[in-house]
């Protein structure tokens, strides 16, 4: 097998409650992008949109954290702040940072989507870490699953057509970093979710292995590494 | 520049929601909405928001300010003075909108105000965002050239209504004003325009005549 264009890489992963749990993306996809030779650091913080890693958001509801070679370290309630991604990237030094954000920004309760808002949070964060020189890959929300017949009836009103718009929307916002479309990954309510919008770990595992193959056929260019 | 628009009554209490389920935010319940002043004089402007008691000072070279993010759909409201005139401002601006507030000189030595108002549209990421603010009604058949070549890159923007394009990125690009068909002033160096980048082009009257300026349309924060 070819080895994969992560090979002797340092990612930092960034995503939302979606890596916040021992259950959740977090684990099966750090160990994907470690089994493909990369360094990673993954960082889940609950409820936080891009903004939030530019001025920092503090005492999130949840989090957790996963440092090269650890095991997933879980924050309680009010034990842990989003911070300054320029500071992050310091530290790591990071030949490419994964965001993997959408659904703390699609309003799936409002109409219409706020656009100028998610605009404004995406280029904020995007601009800060295109002048520290390292490659950005994002990857945009999956499709969730409705309870009942309503589609538009679950905790967090997630919906096919606002996810739909979301996805659609990153696309064309997140430049320069390379996009990733969840939603090529599986059909709606494939997955299974526990609440229309967070998956069950089979529905994570699914996640991280269609994340992961994306990020490995991405050209070298994309994402730091030399050709 | 950082300034808050206080409108009372609208903070609502967190400790109203209910803290046994976990509930992870997902957007805000509606759009953003900006607005920046522009002062049209060489006198300082100075804007006070009501309930702060902070102000806003516009003087020499900064004549604009970034856009400032005010509540959608509620007035902003305060104070705009100039050379010991004091006028009232109230500015609704609709969620998704950017509105440019111009404080022209009234006759008498006043302020008067333009209110313009721009929906966002989601740019080209490859390209530069450029837009023309006309602000002088004295200028008639305004029209923004590139500079040293019959090439219009604006015709006169409807009242209350901006125009946009997108350019392609460049080092820079020298505009010329026509107004009434004839060249008015030197031609204007703006640049660089750097791509997914906002900036506008604002027609403002002067003592010597209809004058442009450019600025980049930034956001505070």
């Amino acid at each position: 097998m070819a080895a994969s264009v992560l090979a002797g890489l340092t990612l930092l992963v960034i995503g939302e409650s979606h890596m916040s749990f021992p259950d959740s993306l977090m684990n099966p996809l750090y160990d994907n992008l470690t089994q493909q030779g990369a360094t990673v650091h993954a960082i889940g913080a609950c409820g936080a949109n891009p903004a939030d890693w530019v001025t920092p958001k503090l005492k999130l509801d949840c989090g957790a954290t996963r440092e090269p070679g650890e095991k997933i370290k879980v924050m309680s309630r009010g034990t842990m702040d989003t911070q300054p991604i320029k500071d992050v990237i310091a530290k790591d030094k990071p030949d490419v940072v994964v965001l993997i954000m959408g659904d703390t920004m699609a309003s799936y309760k409002t109409t219409p989507f706020p656009k100028v808002w998610a605009y404004q949070s995406v280029t904020a964060l995007t601009r800060q870490i295109a002048d520290t020189g390292a490659k950005c890959v994002w990857v945009g929300p999956a499709w969730g699953k409705a309870n009942g017949s309503n589609i538009y009836e679950n905790t967090y009103g997630k919906n096919q057509v606002r996810t739909q718009l979301v996805a659609g929307t990153l696309a064309n916002m997140v430049a320069p970093c390379t996009y990733i479309d969840s939603t090529h990954f599986s059909k709606p309510g494939e997955w299974i979710t526990s609440d229309g919008q967070h998956f069950t770990i089979a529905g994570y595992k699914s996640w991280a292995a269609a994340i992961g193959k994306s990020i490995s056929e991405l050209p070298a260019s994309a994402v730091g590494a030399k050709p | 520049m950082r300034l808050a628009f206080v409108i009372g009554g609208l903070a609502l209490s967190a400790s109203a929601v209910s803290a046994e389920i976990a509930l992870y935010p997902t957007g805000p319940a509606q759009d953003s909405a900006y607005l920046r002043l522009v002062n049209v004089s060489a006198s300082p402007l100075v804007l006070t928001p009501d309930g702060t008691q902070a102000t806003l000072n516009l003087a020499g070279d900064t004549f604009a300010t970034d856009f400032i993010a005010v509540p959608g759909g509620k007035t902003a409201k305060g104070t705009l003075s100039r050379d010991g005139h004091q006028v009232p401002l109230a500015v609704t601006v609709a969620p998704g909108d950017f509105a440019t507030v111009f404080a022209l000189p009234a006759a008498g030595g006043g302020i008067e105000q333009q209110v313009v108002t721009e929906p966002f549209d989601l740019p080209n990421q490859l390209k530069a965002s450029l837009a023309f603010f006309n602000a002088d009604a004295q200028c008639s058949d305004a029209k923004v050239n590139v500079a040293g070549k019959d090439l219009d890159l604006f015709q006169k923007a409807p009242a209350g209504n901006p125009r946009r394009q997108e350019l392609n990125p460049r080092a820079q690009l020298a505009v010329q004003l026509v107004c009434a068909e004839a060249n008015i002033g030197a031609a204007l160096e703006i640049g660089p325009l750097q791509a997914n980048k906002r900036y506008s082009l604002l027609l403002i009257p002067s003592p010597g005549g209809p004058r442009l300026v450019a600025v980049t349309d930034s956001v505070a924060n």
